[in-house]
């Protein structure tokens, strides 16, 4: 009797040890065969990676997912060595809450915790960033990606992003560009079409694009008003006919508190208003040839004021993504831009476009470029502008373990 | 986005374009870290680091030249200015004296009731008044309600002295190492005499 509950108990054991149950030993790193109950996520990412293996850290891939709360990382990569049994580690795989702990959202974290079994030396930590840095393939389920779009992992320094649909096992056909926010992490973009015209997340690309082409604009409802008082930008409008048509009378030099600049914003009631300025932090500020301050708004009340007015407004600021705290954004440029350039490209957009894509399009350049997401589109009379910065790599040197290898005990 | 801590030069590089686009560009090639402040326009945002001296220096160059450019244009101008109110002045002596001769000859025709002598004052008449009318021509600008020529030129010495010496300051603040803060505040005040030089330029040129 004795003798058969201890087969008994040995083959469930057996049969438990090939995989983690999160149960009974609460693991948030699995090298076996899946975590209990998760055979489904591995199948997704198997679909994604493939079955081949790696020990090559420059060879690794990753699989990312969120489901219910949980972030799902799965690796081709196999750690050297082997559970106490002996038998050779499987894949590494990872899951945990972001919310619950901050080192789930941390792609270099999960890398070193994929590669390595235990808390890696200095030099490890810097092959493994190394790798992230040029080789290894993180691909990025669409569950991944938030309401507004933004990746809910950190994937600062990792270099090769692809985007992938788990539950369709297929590839995305975008190529994912990291851009710096005012809050974190880093988002993903990707080219729309032309040089310069980006959209939020990247997957959206096909749909965004459809919508802007079916946003009709015709060029007597788009008013123009410049922030700026500057001679060379003043001889740029004088000279762009229309341009010169579509400015409001008001702006510039006239506005000097919230009543004149409020009544500005009411001037463009019901149209498209294309409103260039400079930014310092989160406000837009006229300044003077002297640099005396003679004005200064929050972006945000800009773009209240706008909705308060039925304007979309288009609002071209330097870099706002770096400025905007709320996780929308709506419609933003990314780079620092020259305000007789500005009126030039947007000139040109106004002879040469029909439709809100085609503006866009026109108006961008390398020196103004702009992304937009859904919330652009979404919101009526909330169609907004913000100037983006690509994204500066910062280094974290941080190395946090999630936890310890977890396989079942005989 | 970022802050506006360094000394603004767009009035100063617009005018530099205007007058004088190869110094410009010699200028471009020379600083290359205030490249995006050397193209007319202004940047919608600005650079934490812009204040700092040696960025300030180099803008500090910039103004110099804009200015000695808009002094070098502004004697030209209002060598050409002083030449409009010679004109004027010489029109509006003929007019004067033809006024006095054809007064004379009404006289003179009602004396003897001639009337070829009343048709050439008649004539005369008229060419005083196209004389005065020449004159006042001369000596308007074509934007209206901007004053003079007589007044621009006043306006125009008076800029192009100021311009003479704030490069004057400036030459002298660079060599002798002043602070960041010192440069900055010329700058500055170079920049807002480039704004009314461009405006009195596009005055004059124009009209």
């Amino acid at each position: 009797m004795v003798r058969r509950f201890y087969k008994l108990i040995v083959a469930a054991a057996f049969a438990l040890q090939a995989i983690c149950a999160q149960v009974a030993y609460a693991a948030d790193v699995c090298r076996t065969s899946h975590f209990e109950g998760m055979l489904a996520h591995k199948n997704r990412a198997l679909s994604i990676l493939s079955k081949d293996t790696t020990q090559d850290v420059s060879e690794a891939k990753v699989y990312v997912e969120y489901r219910d709360g949980v972030l799902y990382y799965q690796s081709n990569f196999v750690s050297q060595g082997g559970d106490q049994f002996g038998r050779p580690f499987e894949p590494t795989k990872i899951k945990g809450s972001p919310t619950g702990n901050a080192v789930f959202a941390d792609a270099r974290i999960m890398f070193a915790n994929i590669v390595y079994p235990e808390p890696p030396s200095p030099q490890e930590r810097a092959v493994a960033n190394k790798a992230l840095a040029s080789s290894v393939q993180f691909h990025l389920d669409i569950s991944v990606f938030d309401e507004s779009g933004r990746p809910r992992v950190d994937l600062t320094g990792v270099k090769n992003v692809r985007i992938v649909d788990g539950s369709q096992s297929r590839a995305i056909d975008v190529q994912p560009e990291a851009l710096t926010t005012a809050k974190p992490p880093p988002s993903l973009i990707a080219k729309l079409r032309g040089c310069c015209l980006y959209g939020r997340p990247p997957h959206a690309s096909a749909t965004l694009l459809t919508a802007l082409a079916n946003e009709r604009l015709q060029p007597s409802d788009v008013k123009f008003a410049s922030l700026f008082i500057d001679s060379a930008t003043e001889a740029a409008v004088s000279r762009s006919q229309q341009v010169r048509s579509a400015r409001l009378a008001g702006d510039a030099r006239s506005v000097t508190d919230l009543a004149t600049f409020s009544k500005l914003m009411a001037s463009a009631k019901g149209s498209t208003l294309v409103l260039v300025g400079h930014v310092e932090g989160s406000q837009y500020v006229i300044r003077d040839s002297g640099n005396r301050e003679r004005f200064r708004i929050e972006i945000a009340e800009v773009r209240k004021l706008a909705r308060a007015n039925g304007v979309r407004l288009i609002d071209v600021g330097c870099e706002t993504t770096r400025a905007i705290t709320s996780a929308a954004l709506g419609f933003g440029v990314m780079t620092k831009y020259n305000s007789v350039d500005a009126v030039h490209s947007i000139n040109r957009a106004l002879v040469q476009s029909r439709n809100l894509q085609d503006f866009l399009v026109h108006m961008t350049s390398d020196g103004l470029k702009v992304v937009v997401e859904p919330s652009f589109l979404v919101q009526v009379g909330e169609k907004q502008a913000s100037i983006y910065s690509r994204m500066r790599v910062t280094a974290r040197d941080l190395w946090a373990k999630v936890a310890t290898v977890t396989v079942s005990n005989p | 986005m970022g802050t506006s801590s360094g000394a603004p030069i767009n009035e100063a590089v617009s005018l530099l374009s205007l007058l004088d686009p190869p110094s410009l560009e010699a200028l471009r090639h020379e600083f290359p870290t205030i490249a995006d402040e050397l193209r007319v326009g202004r940047i919608g945002g600005g650079s934490d680091d812009a204040a700092m001296p040696s960025l300030e220096r180099a803008r500090a160059e910039v103004a110099i030249r804009a200015l000695r450019a808009a002094t070098s244009r502004a004697l030209v101008e209002l060598a050409k200015v002083q030449g409009r109110m010679r004109t004027a002045r010489r029109r509006r002596l003929w007019a004067q004296v033809l006024t006095l001769a054809c007064s004379s000859g009404v006289l003179a025709s009602l004396a003897a009731s001639e009337a070829r002598l009343a048709i050439a004052s008649s004539v005369l008449t008229l060419l005083a008044s196209i004389g005065n009318l020449l004159a006042d021509t001369g000596e308007k600008l074509l934007r209206p309600g901007q004053g003079d020529i007589y007044a621009a030129f006043e306006q125009a010495s008076n800029a192009s002295y100021r311009a003479t010496s704030l490069a004057d300051d400036i030459r002298l603040a660079l060599r002798h190492q002043a602070s960041g803060s010192e440069l900055q505040a010329l700058v500055t005040k170079a920049n807002v005499l480039a704004e009314e030089l461009n405006a009195w330029i596009t005055q004059i040129a124009g009209s």
